[in-house]
């Protein structure tokens, strides 16, 4: 039986199953389609559905069943089963890793059950690259009424009240920026929208650009009214093709329909919008290396004050907000203050995307009120650390961010809470970590990618991450000392206070909250040499003394990758290439004869 | 005035101007902060995080070279905090600076170093990394050792201030260096070779190739001077060690000096200066003592005046001399010879225009660099400002970067011409019907200022002179459409503080008249106008009357006669003197003997191949200059010269600054005006100086020291606009440009003995074709081409750039023989020939063909 025409397959284009196959799996809905001369059912492409681990995903609306990890193969099936024959194809729906049972809508996926999508609300749901489609779900809702019942004293009110706070990372309270901006002198403004996104692993943003480029351009164009801007940039990496191409898409159709240019919607207001295209340094999204960057300078951020609001885009007042921050703004304005409020903590209101990778059964993007706890994050949305392994730490906000251990796993998730712990809110990185990371290795690879991405302006962070990265390598070589590790915790404070830019401010958070919260883990690298997750494997080797080794055969029986040799009651061997230098066999030996070879 | 605020400085209180930095609040109480990225004289970037200071209620340390004050509040640069930072930042810089201070030129002069001791730092806590980067050797006069480069950032700031902005960083992380976009060698990348960075980096990293391993800047003994190459008279400090000539650098290290006033001065201490005095004896030139010298020249000087009279001999000197030199050398030919025949190289580089706008607007008019940096519109006439008068060049680019608009005209196209509003590419020589043309758009677009032109003398009879000027005349005339001349007239006549640039050598009387008309037009309060000299002291040798037809203080021959006669103590005589030309023309019969001083004709004159049979003709030359010039080498006598870094007196740049000059050096060889008194006194007129200082105290008493005239009445001038320069026939189709280049310097003399010779390809033997004419004539760039005009011809070698528009060629004015080709035709006026635009023909291959 073929259903009526509401009857839509959501295909997921967002960059993640864009890159799983989701292309193929449109073509082959298409060609099959056409085929058995089906012309009522739509084939939608959407923006990315956060549950990226899972793609390609498609959906068939509106009830919203939930096919993941679609291949080509699998098309035929749900065609022929599913759309025609109108039964769900069981084997290929989602199985809940908790319960083993299969879970036919998308709603009732644990992942996102516990969600709370304000931002993503309709990434997945529309056509990105239909501003109708927008509009049907309540695009463009909240200008209309800011241009026709607000003034801009009034908006402003409204996001103070709100208490939203910027969410690229310094959770700055947005309404007050707009203030800022508003009461600045100069006849000319401008809005900014950071869309650089240069956080490695981090995906908010683009999700957001891809899957529903309006609701970006309908923040700034109520932030432009508000401060009283007539121009507005949005800042998009270049590696973000396809975000660039919907942001293309989206400003040519509000244009056509009125909602950018001069007389919008018949009032005296008039914004403009241009895209322009970031060349991929992480420093770039800093606020003044990012204003540079769009006039075409270097992109190096300049010390504050002045602050943007005063003196940002060719010296003139400016207000620049992250993509997420932009996203929130039509939805307070159409549900209420009220209704964002009482979502969240008492200081961290509304919801917070982060983007789970690393150990964790179901990665993806994760919309949650403020406030919810890492935990439950972690288990109850994601399902858990990977093979069901033992959870060892989170990283949370990225390069800029800091490590936290299972002791935090209750923390609520908001800008206080977490600062406490030394880690950061940030702009949404959260790596999940089990047994197998190490941490000191860890460390060296966060430094890795800030000492390389500093702009090179400022001594402390353009030397200091260095050195830290220096003494990181010798630590994970076994070539380091005692004295390295406090001085490592010298240096790291010392970046902290004394760099011009967040860059450096915030570059040692990941060394010193693993120094906190994993000292042990330093001091056995440099003291015995040893690596327990077995990362490190520069790292001095481990020698069994034949003349000591009884051949009792323990420690070739904990050996976690098999690297020890040995007949029963003769003297063992360890195979160097294969060993991790993880430490355990020396642990295991009762006799001693186990040694760590310098 | 802003308002005061008091802080509190280490317990101490200071009052200063709110808006006041705290690195210079402290520095004002006595307070040195480290600091290395700061530098007075560049914006602050905050990037080196050395100069933390305490701020009470302020989150963390803070920056002091970036933070500005308020009322209240309280500092502490030195706690211990503080130290500790500042020893961790310098320590990490340290850790980077693989360097040996035992061999650094900078040793004892270096930041880092004075820092690092002053905190005690004898080793750093981090190891020591040697960056290993090849020491960038690419240029000629700039090293660059990226392992002592702390990358503070004063050289990017600086070469941006100076208007060059060709450096920056690139790349990131440790990576990140200080290179020109593409890392290419600067001389590839558009730098002009200010050497200004040279002067801000605090550390080794930058280092003037020839100074390497030649003293250490506390070594040296500083001397202030003035530079002596073009009319801008930067102000220099040279550098002195053992009696050698070590470098220069401004008064302050951000003080602009151009590639001549900062490398050019190797020339001095070149051993082919001449140093003892030459005889010429069986023809050849052969070294004498200088008694002899001087007993022998004046001996056959006075045989010529005995046998001729004093009006049979004549003087020529250079426009590069100082004031006291100039005023001895005409008093010498006034009042110890007797004759009034005295000329100098004013006369070829802009004397006449200088003249001209004494008349019409007085020197009242005449602006200062720092002027100009505040206009907010300019007017560019023939002013190739960024290579002839360098300083000039960065005043305009300063004030272009707070915004000022630009009007440019000029046939070629300069590097100041790709930043213009508007940039006007007329004819050559069509400067008059272009200015003519803005004059009548001013008028009919009603965009000057009536109020003040009313005020000026025949403002009726300039609006009915323009109101039959046909346009379609000047559009046909200098090849530009009038609406370009409306937009450009429109631009400039909004200006509100304005003010026109010229080169005066290069504008005919006629175009001075019409940039002093335009300039009464859109005067606004005042008319406002600079001319660009090329000569260190065009103005002064003007002024102390090295002119035929001026006595010092620019007073008339007739009028001053008789006071001159009372402090001279001499009848002087009667006749009007001759100018150069009129001297040239009649060598062998009227003019038989010359004494020429700093000025080498044969080079500098126009149809300089007459002008050596002219002086050969002579009974008698004496000459006397710093090098065997072409000139001496015809003389009888050559006596030694001293230049400018040698000498002690005064000169008077373009902005009508008298400025005083120092020897820098003990002189190689007798000063000029001990040489001039010396020949006098054996010509029977003792002057009887004992010092510079003397002369000096002289001219003051007669000719008061110079200084503007204000003005307080104007009038237009009217004027009927021809074609300036020599006009192309069928036979000789093409006009020739003579120019300034950047490295070399008018006749070449200096810069071609002098390490810039490195930078200026084949000291200057080419002519520039643009690819239009190189194709149609077939030339390819290098090839060799035949330069001929009515005058003679050169063989030189073609290169291809798109400078001048087609039908026009430019040549070096630093051409050993483009005198050859000019002419040396005279307006009757002001003597003075319109020698830098040439008509002549190309041709493929060389002069035998
Ligand atoms: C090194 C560095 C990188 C940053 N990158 C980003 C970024 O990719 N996206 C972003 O929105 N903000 C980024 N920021 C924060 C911005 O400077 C700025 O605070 C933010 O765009 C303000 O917007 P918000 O108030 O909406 O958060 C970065 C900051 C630093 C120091
Ligand atoms: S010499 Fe002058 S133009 Fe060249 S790089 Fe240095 S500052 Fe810039
Ligand atoms: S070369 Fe000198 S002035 Fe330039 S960044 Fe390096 S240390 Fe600073
Ligand atoms: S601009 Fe002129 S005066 Fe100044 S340094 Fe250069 S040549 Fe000398
Ligand atoms: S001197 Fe202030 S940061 Fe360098």
């Amino acid at each position: 039986m073929v259903k009526g025409k509401q009857t839509r397959v959501f295909i997921c284009t967002g960059t993640g199953c864009v890159l799983s196959g989701s292309m193929k799996v449109k073509a082959a809905f298409k060609s099959e389609l056409k085929k058995r001369k089906i012309s009522e059912i739509d084939i939608v492409q959407t923006g990315c559905h956060g549950f990226c681990q899972q793609g390609p995903i498609v959906v068939i609306q509106p009830e919203g069943f939930f096919y993941p990890r679609v291949s080509v193969e699998n098309v035929p099936r749900i065609v022929e089963e599913h759309l025609v024959g109108g039964k769900v194809v069981e084997d290929l729906l989602y199985e809940d890793s908790l319960t083993n049972k299969k879970i036919p809508l998308y709603k009732d996926i644990n992942f996102y059950k516990k969600q709370n999508r304000i931002v993503l609300k309709n990434c997945g749901l529309i056509d990105p690259e239909d501003i109708d489609d927008y509009i049907e779900h309540g695009g463009y809702k909240a200008f209309k009424k800011v241009l026709s019942e607000m003034t801009p004293e009034k908006v402003i009110e409204e996001v103070k009240a709100s208490g939203l706070r910027g969410r690229g990372g310094a959770g700055f309270p947005t309404g007050l920026k707009w203030d800022f901006a508003r009461k600045a002198p100069g006849d000319i403004k401008y809005i900014i929208c950071n869309a650089d996104e240069g956080d490695p692993g981090a995906f908010m943003d683009r999700s957001v650009l891809e899957g529903d480029p309006h609701s970006i351009l309908e923040g700034m164009v109520i932030a432009g009214y508000a401060i009283g801007a007539s121009e507005g940039y949005i800042y998009v990496r270049a590696e973000y093709p396809l975000a660039v191409k919907r942001l293309g898409i989206a400003v040519e159709q509000a244009k056509k329909k009125g909602f950018l240019g001069k007389n919008i919607l018949d009032s005296s207001f008039n914004f403009n919008v241009k895209i322009k295209e970031g060349a991929g340094a992480f420093v770039c999204g800093e606020e003044t290396a990012l204003i540079a960057s769009i006039e075409g300078r270097r992109g190096m951020p300049r010390i504050r004050p002045p602050f943007p609001a005063q003196s940002g885009l060719w010296g003139k007042p400016t207000n620049i907000n992250n993509v997420e921050t932009l996203a929130n703004v039509a939805w307070i304005i159409v549900n209420g203050v009220d209704k964002f409020t009482s979502i969240g903590t008492e200081k961290s209101k509304g919801t917070k995307i982060f983007a789970v990778t690393g150990k964790v059964k179901n990665g993806g993007l994760v919309e949650v009120p403020m406030g919810t706890t890492l935990r439950e994050v972690i288990f109850d949305i994601c399902g858990g650390v990977k093979d069901d392994k033992e959870f060892k730490a989170v990283q949370i906000g990225g390069p800029s961010g800091g490590c936290l251990p299972a002791k935090f796993l209750d923390t609520s998730i908001d800008y206080e809470s977490l600062a406490k712990t030394g880690a950061i809110v940030g702009s949404g990185g959260m790596v999940v970590m089990d047994k197998s990371s190490c941490m000191v290795d860890l460390a060296r690879y966060f430094l890795a990618f800030t000492q390389k991405e500093s702009c090179g302006k400022c001594a402390p962070c353009r030397i200091g991450t260095k050195r830290m990265l220096e003494m990181l390598q010798r630590m994970t070589r076994g070539e380091s000392s005692e004295e390295e590790v406090v001085l490592l915790e010298q240096l790291a404070e010392d970046v902290k206070v004394s760099s011009l830019c967040g860059l450096g401010q915030t570059a040692s958070n990941p060394v010193l909250t693993m120094l906190k919260y994993f000292r042990k883990e330093f001091e056995e690298h440099v003291k015995e040499g040893r690596c327990r997750a077995g990362v490190c494997s520069e790292l001095i080797t481990y020698v069994i003394k034949d003349n000591v080794c009884k051949g009792c055969g323990v420690c070739k029986k904990h050996c976690p990758v098999g690297a020890i040799r040995g007949e029963k009651k003769q003297p063992h061997e360890i195979d160097v290439t294969k060993c991790v230098k993880c430490g355990i066999c020396m642990q295991h030996c009762s006799f001693d004869a186990i040694y760590v070879a310098k | 005035m802003s308002e005061q605020v008091t802080v509190t400085i280490n317990g101490k209180e200071v009052k200063v101007s709110e808006g006041t930095l705290i690195i210079q609040a402290a520095k004002m109480a006595g307070i040195d902060i480290p600091h290395l990225c700061y530098c007075e004289c560049l914006p602050s970037t905050g990037s080196c995080r050395v100069c933390l200071v305490e701020v009470e209620g302020a989150k963390g340390l803070v920056a002091s070279c970036t933070r500005k004050v308020k009322n209240g509040m309280v500092i502490n640069t030195n706690t211990e905090k503080v130290r500790e930072a500042r020893r961790f930042v310098l320590e990490l810089i340290l850790s980077n600076h693989s360097g040996d201070c035992m061999s650094c030129d900078k040793n004892g002069a270096c930041e880092l170093q004075k820092y690092a001791y002053e905190l005690g730092i004898e080793k750093t806590s981090f190891s020591m990394k040697d960056p290993g980067y090849e020491i960038d050797k690419s240029n000629p006069f700039i090293e660059r050792n990226y392992n002592l480069c702390i990358l503070c950032g004063r050289c990017v700031g600086i070469c941006k201030t100076q208007g060059a902005d060709i450096i920056d960083f690139i790349k990131r992380g440790m990576i990140t260096k200080v290179a020109t976009p593409l890392d290419k060698p600067l001389q590839e990348s558009g730098c002009d070779f200010c050497g200004s960075c040279l002067a801000v980096c605090p550390v080794g990293a930058l280092l003037e190739v020839d100074r390497r391993f030649r003293g250490r800047e506390w070594e040296m003994e500083e001397t202030k001077t003035v530079c002596s190459y073009c009319g801008c008279g930067c102000d220099l400090v040279f550098g002195i060690v053992d009696g050698q000539i070590m470098r220069t650098t401004g008064e302050s290290p951000g003080d602009f000096l151009c590639a001549k006033g900062r490398f050019g001065w190797d020339f001095v201490e070149n051993p082919k200066r001449i140093i003892k005095p030459l005889i010429k004896k069986d023809g050849i030139l052969t070294e004498s003592t200088y008694e002899e010298a001087i007993k022998f020249a004046a001996e056959r000087l006075l045989d010529i005046k005995k046998a001729h009279g004093a009006n049979s001999i004549g003087g020529f000197i250079g426009a590069g001399n100082t004031n006291e030199v100039a005023y001895l050398f005409q008093k010498f030919l006034r009042a110890g010879i007797g004759t009034n025949n005295i000329d100098s190289s004013a006369r070829l580089l802009g004397f006449p225009a200088l003249i001209d706008l004494y008349e019409a607007l007085g020197d009242g008019a005449v602006v200062s660099m720092e002027d100009i940096e505040e206009v907010d519109t300019l007017l560019l006439v023939n002013a190739d400002v960024t290579v002839a008068y360098p300083r000039v060049g960065v005043a305009v680019k300063r004030a272009l970067s707070s915004g000022a608009k630009l009007v440019v005209v000029d046939a070629g196209r300069t590097k100041i011409s790709e930043k213009a509003d508007i940039y006007i590419q007329s004819k050559a020589g069509s400067d008059e019907f272009i200015l003519s043309g803005l004059l009548k758009e001013l008028l009919d677009g009603k965009v000057y200022d009536e109020e003040f032109a009313k005020k000026c003398g025949k403002f009726e009879d300039l609006k009915k002179s323009l109101g039959k000027l046909k346009m379609e005349m000047v559009e046909k005339e200098s090849g530009i459409s009038k609406d370009v001349l409306k937009r450009a007239a429109k631009l400039y006549g909004e200006g509100k503080k304005t003010v026109i640039v010229f080169g005066a050598e290069t504008v005919s009387p006629q175009t001075m008249e019409l940039i002093a008309n335009i300039s009464l037009l859109t005067g606004k309060t005042r008319a406002s106008v600079l001319p660009c000299l090329l000569s260190s002291n065009l103005r002064g040798t003007v002024y102390m009357g090295a002119l035929a037809e001026f006595y010092p203080g620019v007073r008339k021959i007739d009028e001053a006669r008789n006071d001159f006669e009372k402090t001279w103590g001499v009848k002087l005589p009667k006749k009007a003197g001759l100018s150069i030309k009129e001297m040239l023309d009649g060598m062998g019969s009227s003019i038989l003997g010359m004494y020429i001083v700093g000025a080498d004709p044969v080079t500098q004159f126009p149809n300089s191949s007459s002008v050596a049979k002219s002086l050969s003709s002579l009974d008698f030359l004496v000459a006397q200059d710093t090098f065997l010039t072409e000139t001496a080498k015809l003389a009888d006598v050559v006596l030694p010269g001293i230049t400018l870094a040698e000498s002690n007196g005064t000169i008077v740049n373009m902005e009508y600054r008298t400025k005083e000059v120092r020897a820098v050096i003990e002189p190689l060889a007798e000063t000029d005006w001990k040489t001039v008194t010396a020949l006098s006194k054996r010509m029977n007129y003792t002057m009887g100086y004992s010092s510079e200082k003397e002369i000096a105290k002289e001219i003051k008493s007669l000719v008061f020291v110079p200084k503007k005239i204000e003005r307080d009445t104007y009038s237009f001038i009217l004027v009927e606009p021809k074609v300036s320069g020599e006009e192309p026939d069928k036979k000789y189709p093409y006009t020739l440009i003579v120019g300034e280049t950047t490295f070399g310097f008018y006749d070449g003399i200096r810069t071609k003995n002098s390490k810039l010779s490195r930078l200026e390809p084949n000291a200057g033997d080419y002519v520039i074709f643009n690819s239009e004419d190189a194709t149609s004539l077939k030339i390819e760039d290098g090839c060799e081409v035949t330069v001929k005009s009515r005058r003679g011809k050169v063989t030189t070698s073609a290169k291809i750039l798109d400078f001048l528009p087609k039908g026009m060629f430019f040549m070096p004015s630093c051409h050993d023989k483009r005198g050859i080709l000019a002419s040396d035709s005279i307006d009757s006026k002001l003597k003075s020939p319109q020698h830098r635009l040439i008509a002549v023909s190309i041709s493929k291959g060389g002069a035998n063909k």
